[in-house]
């Protein structure tokens, strides 16, 4: 497959290609300043502690500037979130409604996370010099407080659809690809809708019992036939018109015909979501921990690359003899080993537990990630390092030296993400690695050395975007691996979708409107913080 | 039937933050750029330092506003997810023209703050100008969204549900919603101004007693003719609802000895009230040449009371076509019943409408509506 075809699976092999599009541009525009309000606010907070430690004024000034930087940025990222909020109701309204109906209790938290960093985020700044600066300090808490706890909200719902708690991945890595089979969905049937269903008709679908109570069944159900009962059930069909009447009794069946099924569905849905603890369903996504830890990481690193390319263009632009080198130098100096530690973890720790999860819970997304087929040639394999990553790859992905990867090739082709994927997160991993070397290089030069050789400030100054684009990259390989899924194993992308979608030029023309939006923010505060 | 109490309570407290703070900040985002060009023209520092003073008040508590409207969604979202489901399906150039416009007014705004002084004064005048424009046209998509809930214009339900964009802004409650909205927002903002001018007036001396004075004669004269022109439109958007009987019925009805399903008519009263404070609060204060104590009294509750009409007209609007989200019983009983379900607020949640969730609402709510009068306190507070 050739790099057109690649993109053409991706866009074109699953539905609502331009939709997908404009909700990536979307997200992604709100997710680039969402990461510098999860992490300057943070590295405010903590040079402003320095400050009260140390008094220098130096470590204040730091504070300051980082403050006005995300306090400039948290109000587009509130508007660009409003647009993101709005275009998922616009354009997925059966996966938002679906959301709000089943997961909505973290959604609903994510209202006084947004309140509180709204509210401290603007006391921070404005009030600085009304309140002493302990009180300041603790504001500074509460703000980043308010935008990691907004974070653990919004990723929480993120994290259950990519694995929910009742989803079953069917992959054993000791017994290999022949092992994998699609994922099974566990659900909790109120016993009045249990009584109709013919059992013998179930299990000949692959449904299985696992146990009975007078309130409820439990039954396991294969995903490709809930993918179809949901396209159905919001589609409007009653229970006469869908697959669901040939699982029924012939004598429930008379009576239960023309019911919507969409009430069927809810009744069961509803009951297996109480089951799970409807609180909590999503907190118990599986992988939700690390996909929190490695998202709020990301945030940290791409803010505090962003903070050691700006002051290393500013001691790009300034004479030797500059009064204010000395802060710059210190600045660059904290961004500096803040940067390498906070990507050292990312590659070693959470990147790695990431990795594990999505092995163990997406074992399809982990065989597109892995190009586990004969469709493409991995970039290990361009590389001459093929046999090296099927080595290592399994014992990283499973601690077992005798696991093997599951084979892309066989997936059923309906279950398949798209294998672009693969690129996309090998381009990743090296870019992760590149911002390594970028660290220990400004560590080294920052802490070894006086002064910084222009050709190292420059990478510096690059740094920034490199570390925007792996964190995009990053989410790119998660969310195009989540298709053909809208919820892994229970919506697929066709049964979220509009009944009335756009056309593609007013699709287009919002993602680019939204896109001018953020070149000009950037333009702004560059131009804010760095004119004197 | 009506929807459960609690619903229906925290859906109006956080439409109503919402709602107040958006007018308030709609108005203040046209004076500004006003006062800038004003102060610019005639060199005067005065009336630039207020302005600056206003923009920073209305930077920091834009988001504020911005932040109570998206709760409003989320918890409509939570509580009533068919109806946000279905009206995702039909309302994408509604909402997403006051989606585009919401980017470009927080964005606006950025640059105008950042900006000032740092930019030519004709560039940032027009970055002003731009922010107070997009203003006016986020309400444009919302609305015609209202609109279409007291008359579904432009609503097709063959070969399937879909909205008929120009049928749907030709619905004859939507230019005169949307024309007294920004008249009301305007006005409500003038005397806001009114308010703040006086109690600075108050605490001020010499020739500053003064040039608040002119402030407040200003912004009297401003508040008088948007008050004024929100009557006329209002009085339009109320003839308009004969299209919407049951709704019409449950606001004027008891006035005009019709009473409707559910008697509103006291809301209404409450409101004209309210209004009639307002010409009184602005004749006291046209064209002063000294305050008596009377006259600053009467200034003093101006803003409070504009806002407080603001409130009661929404609440009026909201409530009044309750238990349907679209305001004609006749046709939402017409409909599938799976856009039936959607369009009743007494179908809500199940898994939502629960104490539990109400009690952790109240804990989380409580300190977060002290923390933001804090901040009020702080803005407002002198060094």
């Amino acid at each position: 497959m050739d790099p057109f075809g690649l993109i053409q699976q991706w866009f074109s092999g699953y539905p609502a290609g331009w939709e997908r599009l404009l909700s990536m541009i979307g997200i992604e525009v709100h997710w680039f300043i969402l990461q510098y309000v999860l992490g300057l606010s943070f590295l405010a907070v903590v040079t402003e502690a320095i400050w009260l430690r140390t008094r220098n004024d130096d470590w204040k000034r730091l504070s300051r500037t980082l403050a006005k930087a995300f306090v400039a940025v948290f109000a587009v990222g509130a508007a660009t979130g409003t647009a993101s909020e709005f275009g998922l109701v616009l354009l997925w309204p059966n996966l938002t409604e679906a959301a709000g109906r089943y997961i909505y209790f973290p959604l609903y938290m994510e209202i006084f996370a947004f309140l509180m960093e709204g509210i401290f985020i603007y006391m921070y700044f404005y009030a600085e010099d009304k309140v002493s600066p302990r009180t300041h300090l603790i504001i500074g808490i509460l703000a980043f407080v308010g935008a990691w706890y907004s974070g653990a909200m919004i990723l929480s719902v993120n994290s259950f659809m990519q694995a929910p708690v009742n989803v079953i991945a069917h992959y054993d890595p000791l017994a290999g690809p022949s092992s994998w089979a699609p994922p099974d969905v566990l659900l909790f049937v109120p016993a009045q809708i249990a009584q109709a269903l013919d059992v013998n008709k179930l299990a000949a679908v692959g449904a299985k019992v696992i146990s009975a109570t007078p309130e409820q069944v439990t039954v396991t159900l294969p995903s490709g036939l809930v993918r179809v009962l949901m396209r159905e059930a919001f589609a409007g069909k009653t229970i006469g018109e869908s697959t669901l009447a040939a699982v029924i009794k012939p004598e429930a069946l008379q009576s239960l015909s023309s019911v919507s099924l969409k009430t069927v569905i809810d009744a069961i849905v509803a009951n297996t979501v109480k089951n799970a603890g409807t609180f909590m369903i999503t907190f118990l996504s599986k992988g939700y921990l690390a996909t929190y830890v490695h998202a709020l990481g990301a945030a940290l690193t791409v803010s505090a690359f962003t903070l050691l390319g700006g002051y290393a263009l500013r001691l790009l632009k300034t004479s030797k003899d500059d009064r204010d080198r000395g802060y710059f130098l210190r600045a660059i100096k904290f961004a500096a080993a803040v940067a390498l530690i906070l990507i050292a973890i990312q590659g070693t720790g959470s990147g790695h537990a990431m990795g594990a999860a999505v092995a163990k819970y997406n074992p399809e997304k982990f065989a597109a990630m892995e190009a586990t087929t004969t469709q493409i040639t991995s970039l290990p394999g361009m590389l001459g390092m093929k046999q090296l990553v099927e080595q290592f790859m399994p014992l990283l992905a499973y601690g077992d030296p005798n696991a093997k990867l599951p084979s892309y090739d066989v997936i059923t082709i309906d279950y398949r993400p798209p294998l672009i994927i693969h690129y996309l997160y090998y381009t990743k991993i090296g870019l992760g690695v590149l911002l390594g070397l970028i660290g220990l290089l400004a560590v080294f030069y920052a802490f070894r050395r006086e002064e910084w050789p222009s050709w190292v400030l420059w990478i510096a100054v690059i740094s920034p975007a490199i570390a925007q684009i792996t964190s995009f990259l990053g989410w790119g390989v998660r969310e195009m691996g989540r298709k053909p899924w809208a919820i892994y194993g229970i919506m697929d992308v066709q049964t979220e979708l509009t009944i009335n979608p756009p056309p593609a030029w007013q699709l287009m023309g919002v993602a680019l409107y939204l896109s001018l939006i953020l070149v000009v923010l950037v333009l702004a505060v560059y131009w804010f913080l760095w004119r004197r | 039937m009506q929807a459960p109490l609690p619903i229906s309570a925290l859906l109006s407290l956080s439409f109503g933050v919402h709602i107040v703070l958006v007018n308030l900040d709609m108005a203040i985002a046209t004076f500004i750029p006003l006062m800038e060009w004003l102060a610019r023209k005639k060199n005067d520092d005065f009336l630039m330092e207020r302005a600056k003073i206003l923009m920073r008040y209305y930077a920091s508590t834009y988001a504020i506003a911005g932040v109570f409207g998206t709760a409003f969604t989320v918890m409509l979202l939570s509580f009533y997810p068919q109806f946000i489901g279905l009206a995702g399906h039909l309302t994408w150039v509604p909402f997403g023209l006051a989606i585009l416009m919401i980017a470009l007014r927080f964005l606006t705004i950025v640059l105008y703050w950042y900006l000032w002084d740092r930019s030519p004064p004709q560039t940032h005048l027009a970055v002003g100008g731009l922010m107070a424009l997009s203003g006016y046209l986020i309400p444009f998509g919302f609305r015609a969204v209202f609109a279409f809930l007291n008359v579904p214009s432009g609503l097709h339900l063959e070969p399937k549900p879909y909205l008929d964009v120009v049928e749907a802004l030709m619905n004859p409650t939507f230019l005169p919603l949307y024309l007294k909205s920004v008249f009301g927002a305007l006005a409500a903002g003038s005397l806001m101004m009114v308010t703040v001018y006086i109690i600075r007036y108050e605490s001020s001396e010499g020739s500053l007693k003064g040039r608040y004075l002119e402030l407040v004669s200003r912004f009297a004269n401003y508040g008088f003719a948007s008050l004024a022109l929100m009557m006329f439109f209002g009085a339009w958007y109320s003839v308009s609802l004969i299209t919407t009987p049951y709704k019409f019925y449950n606001i004027f009805g008891s006035l005009i000895g019709k009473p409707g399903e559910i008697d509103f008519g006291w809301l209404f009263i409450v409101k004209m009230i309210l209004v009639l404070v307002q010409f009184i609060v602005l004749y006291q204060v046209f064209r002063p040449r000294e305050l008596t104590e009377t006259q600053i009294s009467w200034a003093k509750i101006g803003g409070p009371v504009a806002l407080a009409t603001v409130l009661v007209g929404e609440m009026l609007n909201m409530h009044s076509q309750l238990p349907y989200f679209v305001a004609q019983p006749e046709v939402v009983n017409s409909l599938p019943e799976i856009f039936k379900q959607a369009l009743l607020t007494t179908n809500a949640n199940t898994l939502a409408n629960l104490p539990e969730l109400y009690m952790i609402t109240t804990v989380f709510l409580i300190p977060l509506l002290a923390a933001v009068v804090a901040l009020f306190y702080l803005l407002l507070k002198e060094r």
